[in-house]
């Protein structure tokens, strides 16, 4: 499997700025040049120079720094809501699966409720009412893509159910627990670790959405969808500002995108397209 | 077929009952009170003010009285008048809908016209320009958000090349020409996303068609190549393209949402967010509810068109 | 063999509703996969069921397992109803009963050590750990005749035979009275399915286990089986002895079955006038009225589209369930053979 891994470039390569990212994400505050939250009147909307590489914000800011911390609650939110998901969906979806009968009608008829909202609009909704910040970010994504696992892990579980060596755990006596969380679980881990990948890189594109509409995370502390909805007012007089956040938010959810596809290639090569 | 649709229609009905009671119920469950939250630090700290908000909110009633009335209402597309404006909820969104219609309309439009010859040409010469065009096309369009894309679209277009306006809407009866000025970017920046997603299902279903056995015979017989593609080949993988175009259109609706904010496009979705900016609670259950509703009913829409249209999908019903 | 029943079923039905798709509507088909069967199996014998596939011989197993659950019937096992079974007491009695499976590329978990999957049984009833597992586990692959070695491997890393005894293995784990063996060797080539059979044999002697033993294969069943029942379409039409049955098949299913076997030297009536059926199998879904093998019998007669022949005993320990052979009617006369 590692030997496997090794061998797919694109894996090897976006798994290490996946890393990059995480690392950042945790000692960035601490590498900022500048005081990402200070406001200097003085030099407003300014190129980038020896003490501020980017530039200014249009306080006075450092650009520079406030990228640098603009990835932490960006990774935060995506992180755990993916956790939300993944656990709480392959949870339901396996239960769903598995006992099928009225579970069944209740948690798929739910997850079909919550898709028949479009992402944004269901987060707008919770973010309009709650009020937006990392914690109701988390929370809320994280709930829009609970579906998505429940529908895999349903499906998945369904198939596996029926297999030969699920029965025969059923029949030395095991307990539901056990067939569904030793027999079951590691057997369909493949597609769900997948979709992992897949989701983190779609709650950072819905959070930035948010943001950017100043929905999400609440300023001044900055995240990259803010800054480049601060940014999109001054785009004219300076298109650095735009710039910046926005190839890195962009380069981030394709390399995260393209972890997700290597790691199918390598989990499942069943799923490969041709 | 006649009572599936039957059956169809009334599950989109519970659908919508539930998505509204949701709306309405998230008011309800707010931390803080409403109240004092529409009124901001100030007024919110007068408790007679305080008192009369809650009643034109409608919170000095029981949860299930309230609710019912509210669902009542709501049944005849009465929302109830917006706090900051005080104009009728349901008359501010008629008034914004058809903009955001058009908007979605129009990249629909612009999107099937860019992907489905981008996709032909790329299935037909696999490993050209167009060929790689779609590939990189599909892994951008997936990862950049559209509000970056059309950020650098108006940096390309109307900063550096000064081709288009980058903001605003002029209505159609008063100037058609710079109503459609206006709309391009907003329109071509919504529609790139599906663009990506027509041309790549038009080039994987004009392969596979292309591989089948009778446009073979139809090639051996001797039949001219561009017949073979176009009437015949074509018109076979069509039916999966519109498909695609039917999945996404709800989508479509979503991402105007983002779009409108962009470019200071006046539709509903903008009408939300600026509700939302001013914690006008009627304002944002009115819009939510018709854009939920929206969406399910262009996805039923959808799917009775398929149904007309795909005798396959015919027979299973 | 003694003469104590061990397993006895009784009118036991499964019919399988045909989904239809959508919220409201109720299934108005049903797939009749198991339709009324009675036996009963004594203990320490080894008995046989055969029928071609889709016969519902499958589904017969994880009935009597309640892998699925039966829609009514009596399942008695070892003097105990354990159809009305629930929870633990299901979970504590039903390890007496275990299945070797069809297919030794799906009947082991891919994600688990050998020594796990043998060892699961004494982890899930929480018996024995650490080193006394290890050596139980130890005990029971060279009881299934593999070297403790491959305890430490994954499934993938053996061959269909070796995984075969390893389900083995699990089976007798828990020192069950009956294993249900669903076409255990069918997946494997001639010269591994005797091998595996031998094995069979030998653990049936030691553990002095009953088998149910199912398969297609009228050869395979020839050798392991000492009663033998036929199936068709959900139903048993015929149940004897192993070598009554090969030498005086009665029903004319039985015959056809035998027929399709080449013999060298045929001798008996049956194996000089081979019988052929009509047509294929009826759907399970809409099997015919009357006896289900009247579309295709080629001796049918007007009552086979009316009544359901009953699996009567016409010769000692020898039932059938045709009109052919009924007792109770003047259709007697009419006999064929």
């Amino acid at each position: 499997m590692i030997k496997k891994m090794l061998k797919n470039k694109v894996f090897v390569v976006c798994f290490l700025l996946f890393i990059v990212i995480i690392v950042l994400s945790v000692i960035g505050p601490w590498l900022a040049p500048q005081d990402p939250l200070e406001i200097n009147s003085n030099k407003v909307l300014q190129p980038g120079d020896s003490e501020n590489i980017l530039g200014t914000d249009e306080f006075g800011r450092d650009i520079f720094s406030r990228l640098l911390l603009g990835i932490r609650p960006t990774i935060t939110v995506a992180l755990g809501a993916t956790f939300i998901a993944f656990f709480f969906g392959s949870l339901l979806g396996m239960i769903a699966g598995y006992l099928r009968a009225l579970p069944e009608k209740l948690i798929m008829r739910g997850a079909d409720i919550i898709l028949s909202f479009p992402p944004i609009l269901l987060a707008l909704l919770v973010v309009g009412f709650w009020g937006g910040g990392v914690k109701n970010l988390i929370i809320i994504i994280g709930i829009v893509y609970i579906p998505y696992f429940a529908r895999l892990a349903y499906s998945s579980t369904i198939q596996v159910k029926g297999l030969e060596y699920v029965q025969s755990e059923i029949l030395l006596g095991a307990s539901h627990v056990r067939v569904l969380l030793k027999v079951i679980f590691p057997n369909i881990l493949s597609p769900l670790i997948i979709q992992c990948s897949l989701t983190m890189a779609a709650a950072i594109l819905l959070e930035s959405g948010l943001s950017f509409l100043g929905l999400g995370i609440i300023p001044p502390d900055p995240s990259w969808g803010q800054m480049i909805g601060e940014a999109r007012g001054y785009i004219f007089s300076y298109p650095m500002y735009v710039i910046w956040p926005s190839l890195l938010l962009g380069l981030t959810i394709l390399s995260i995108n393209l972890l997700g596809d290597s790691l199918r290639d390598i989990l499942d090569p069943k799923l490969k397209i041709k | 077929m006649g009572q599936d649709l039957i059956k169809r229609i009334l599950i989109i009905i519970v659908q919508i009952i539930i998505v509204a009671s949701i709306v309405f119920s998230a008011i309800r469950f707010m931390p803080g009170d409403p109240a004092v939250l529409v009124l901001g630090t100030e007024k919110g700290a007068d408790p007679e003010a305080v008192a009369e908000m809650r009643e034109t909110l409608g919170l000095n009633q029981p949860f299930f009285t309230q609710y019912f009335d509210w669902m009542k209402n709501a049944v005849t597309l009465d929302f109830g008048q917006s706090i900051f404006t005080g104009t009728d909820v349901t008359e501010s969104i008629m008034e914004r809908l058809p903009k955001t219609l058009e908007l979605a309309f129009l990249a629909m439009l612009l999107a099937t016209f860019i992907g489905v010859p981008l996709g032909i040409a790329a299935a037909l010469k696999r490993g050209s320009i167009a060929d790689s065009i779609v590939t990189t096309f599909a892994a951008v369009g997936i990862s950049f958000p559209v509000y970056i894309i059309g950020t650098f679209l108006i940096l390309l277009l109307s900063f550096k090349l000064n081709l288009l306006p980058a903001s605003g809407y002029v209505s159609f009866s008063d100037n058609p020409l710079e109503h459609l000025q206006k709309m391009a970017l907003p329109a071509l920046t919504l529609s790139l996303g599906l663009a990506s997603t027509i041309a790549r299902m038009t080039r994987s279903s004009m392969l596979e068609v292309l591989n089948k056995d009778f446009i073979q015979t139809l090639r051996a017989k001797g039949l001219n190549e561009n017949k073979v593609i176009f009437k015949h080949a074509f018109r076979n993988a069509i039916i999966s393209v519109i498909t695609v175009i039917g999945l996404e259109l709800g989508n479509l609706i979503g991402g105007t949402v983002l779009i409108e904010y962009l470019f200071n496009y006046p539709g509903l979705s903008s009408l939300l967010i600026q509700s939302i900016d001013n914690r006008d609670y009627p304002l944002i259950q009115g819009s939510i509810v018709f854009i939920a509703t929206l969406y399910i009913l262009i996805n039923l829409f959808v799917e009775i068109l398929y149904g007309v249209m795909d005798p396959r999908t015919r027979k299973q019903q | 063999m003694e003469n104590e029943t061990i397993l006895e079923i009784n009118n036991i039905k499964k019919h399988f509703p045909i989904s239809k798709k959508g919220l409201f509507s109720k299934p108005t088909d049903y797939v009749k996969a198991v339709d009324g069967i009675n036996l009963s199996i004594k203990k320490g014998e080894t008995f046989g069921l055969v029928g071609e596939s889709g016969c519902g011989k499958s589904t017969l197993s994880r009935l009597i397992t309640r892998l699925i659950e039966p829609d009514e019937g009596e399942v008695i096992f070892d003097g105990q109803d354990f159809l009305k079974l629930k929870g633990k007491a299901l979970r504590k009695e039903r390890q007496k009963i275990q299945m070797v499976f069809q297919n030794p590329f799906e009947s082991l978990n891919p994600r688990m050590k050998i020594e796990d999957i043998i060892g699961a049984s004494f982890d899930i009833h929480r018996m024995e750990k650490g080193e006394e597992r290890r050596k139980k586990v130890e005990t029971l692959i060279e009881k299934v005749g593999l070297d403790s070695k491959f305890l430490s491997r994954y499934p993938h890393e053996l061959s269909g035979g070796q995984r075969q005894r390893i389900g083995i293995a699990r089976a007798i784990a828990l020192n069950p009275k009956f294993i249900i063996c669903d076409e255990s060797v069918s997946a494997l080539d001639v010269s591994v399915q005797s091998q595996i059979l031998n094995l069979l044999n030998d653990i049936q002697e030691e553990f002095n286990l009953t088998y149910l033993f199912i398969s297609h294969d009228l050869s395979v069943i020839k050798n392991v089986s000492h009663r033998i029942a036929v199936m068709y379409l959900g139903k048993i039409v015929e149940v004897a002895e192993a070598e009554e049955l090969y030498k005086d098949p009665k029903h004319p299913y039985t015959q056809a079955l035998l027929s399709s076997i080449p013999i060298p030297e045929p001798d008996t009536e049956y194996e000089k006038n081979p019988i052929e059926l009509k047509g294929d199998i009826p759907s399970p879904v809409n099997p015919p009225k009357g006896c289900n093998l009247c579309t295709r019998c080629p001796f049918v007669m007007p009552i086979c589209h009316e009544q359901e022949p009953e699996l009567d005993e016409i010769e000692k320990d020898h039932n059938v369930a045709c009109h052919l052979y009924s007792t109770n009617s003047e259709l007697k006369e009419s006999k064929v053979l």
